[in-house]
């Protein structure tokens, strides 16, 4: 079919001036943006104020493979009639190694991601973000943490005390 | 929320990236959700003032399951715990926990406590060690000569306000239940050779000699209907099981359970017919991404899957985010397996000494394969799985 050539195309603007041309199925995957062009359809020409050109780069880089991946199940399943389970299965675990690859940034970048999957509504790159975040935490003590994400600790002595006395186990030093 | 530090002040210079680390508390919460391990979300919550003050315990997220270990006499004021995942121990002061006797099951945070005192009357409470809180519950008077005698049935679904099920003594079982709250228990009556299942608001008693379930509406003490055994070529197999998973039930067996040998197991899945014909055992080859964890000590038992990690264990919870674990996180335990604990009879080399040694091995559905999971604790203890919650009553 030659619907994809004749596609729509759909400019998002960043905050500072960059002009990104994707086509509407690649926009779609923003549910903002979705909900922009169900409101509007003649709409092409979107303006984000709250997205860097650098970080929206990366949400669509996001948004491409996604699209791509899912198209090419699709390309498989109507092919084949049905999906082959171990196809499926590998493509699953490509996509997942690509977005394990895809998070491989710094923590500035990767909560600049986070406030830009949320505004955006990128489910599955919120999803990303967030555990990746969760990812930083898990197993480490509160200096570590706060020295991850360039934290400085605000909270006094006697509220720290206060806090470990409340579960003590938790914060003792692992050999 | 993330602060500014001096070395982003530069950076900023250089990248227009202001907001860098101003994460608003509704996403850090999502964060905090995504940790299984409890240590850690207690540690992010002393972080810095926002993520405390804008956080509760009640953003604790799916747990990993956990490891308790049971003194065989009364409980002492620390309780152990231990994380597959991270292969750590915690040792947890639970002064509620203290001098009380805890029935092995554990659902839903809680662990049953009860004490024996003059006259068979046994005290009951529900304890959760981690918030070091109580509830209690009614008196129950019965001849029981210890209160090793008392299990409960409990599904891993279990809230504060559901029944609370318990057999009680060895050779004539009776059935109680309860809800906190109430003045007392109800009797149901003899449990003998029946082996007893909870799942929402249904009983599910399976006749170990005949194998057959007969299912139960518990609130209106009646028999809905009986479910033949699975068909088997050999005597009928009578499910040691019943486990609960997004919507479908599980019913497991196994062969040998003390014996040295490794267990293999089946798993069941109940059809209900739709509305056609009756309720009936099918043989499922894969349980999928899901994980079974077993105690057949107890024969306690709940299943994880990523879907029900999302779902059923974190309510009222309404966000576009999908609180689930994603495949990766679920790295530390291998999908499609049972994970169960056995206990072993000691042998001095043919002669069968008295005592138990526990033993936490992994099934692997799809290769048939048995592995052993070292745990730190001395394993004459009894262990058994623990969820960790935070649930206020």
């Amino acid at each position: 079919m030659a619907r994809s050539s004749t596609e729509n195309m759909i400019t998002l603007m960043s905050s500072d001036g960059e002009e990104f041309m994707v086509t509407e199925k690649v926009a779609r995957e923003c549910t903002t943006i979705r909900n922009m062009l169900e409101d509007d359809c003649v709409i092409t020409n979107i303006p984000l104020p709250n997205v860097t050109s650098d970080i929206l780069s990366m949400v669509i880089e996001y948004c491409m493979e996604h699209v791509a991946a899912a198209e090419k199940a699709a390309a498989e399943t109507a092919e084949k009639g049905s999906s082959s389970a171990p196809a499926a299965a590998k493509a699953n675990k490509d996509l997942e190694e690509w977005d394990k690859a895809f998070m491989n940034v710094d923590v500035y970048t990767l909560c600049d991601l986070i406030l830009a999957a949320n505004y955006l509504n990128v489910s599955g790159l919120l999803d990303l973000t967030i555990q990746t975040a969760a990812n930083l935490i898990k197993g480490k003590s509160p200096e570590q943490i706060r020295k991850t994400f360039h934290i400085q600790n605000d909270l006094s002595l006697e509220e720290e005390e206060k806090i470990r006395s409340q579960t003590p186990w938790a914060f003792e030093k692992s050999e | 929320m993330i602060h500014r530090s001096v070395m982003e002040e530069n950076e900023r210079e250089l990248r227009e990236q202001t907001k860098t680390g101003d994460l608003p508390p509704e996403l850090f919460h999502h964060i905090l959700k995504k940790i299984p391990d409890i240590g850690s979300f207690f540690r992010c919550r002393a972080v810095c003032k926002p993520w405390r003050f804008s956080t509760s315990l009640s953003d604790l997220g799916p747990q990993f399951p956990l490891l308790v270990k049971l003194n065989k006499g009364p409980a002492s004021t620390d309780l152990e715990f231990y994380s597959i995942a991270l292969d750590k121990v915690y040792t947890i002061p639970a002064p509620v926990c203290s001098g009380k006797r805890l029935v092995g099951q554990t659902a839903g945070g809680y662990m049953l406590a009860c004490q024996l005192q003059k006259n068979n009357v046994i005290n009951f409470s529900l304890v959760n060690p981690l918030i070091n809180r109580e509830v209690p519950l009614p008196d129950l008077r019965h001849q029981v000569y210890s209160v090793c005698q008392v299990s409960w049935i409990c599904p891993s679904s279990f809230k504060c306000d559901d029944y609370i099920i318990i057999t009680c003594n060895r050779w004539h079982k009776i059935l109680a239940f309860c809800k906190p709250g109430d003045e007392r228990w109800n009797i149901i009556g003899s449990m003998f050779n029946k082996r007893c299942f909870y799942l929402k608001g249904l009983l599910f008693m399976i006749e170990l000699r005949t194998g057959v379930t007969k299912v139960m509406d518990i609130a209106y003490h009646q028999e809905l209907y009986d479910i033949p055994p699975p068909k088997s070529e050999k005597s009928p197999r009578v499910i040691r099981f019943l486990v609960e998973s997004c919507g479908d039930i599980f019913g497991v067996c196994h062969n040998s359970c003390n014996k040295r040998a490794e267990p293999q197991y089946d798993v069941y899945r109940l059809e209900f017919g739709n509305g056609e014909g009756h309720p009936s055992w099918v043989k499922v080859r894969s349980i999928g991404d899901r994980i079974l964890f077993l105690d057949i000590h107890t024969g306690h038992g709940f299943c994880l899957s990523e879907n029900n990690f999302g779902t059923n264990f974190v309510r009222g919870f309404i966000s576009h985010i999908d609180n689930s674990f994603r495949s990766c996180d679920f790295a530390a335990f291998r999908r499609n397996s049972i994970y169960f604990i056995r206990f072993l009879g000691l042998k001095d080399g043919k002669v069968r000494k008295p005592g138990y040694v526990h033993a936490i091995n992994i099934y692997d559905i799809e290769n048939d394969q048995t592995f052993y999971i070292n745990s730190p604790f001395n394993r004459h203890n009894f262990v058994t799985w623990f969820l960790p919650t935070l649930n206020h009553i």
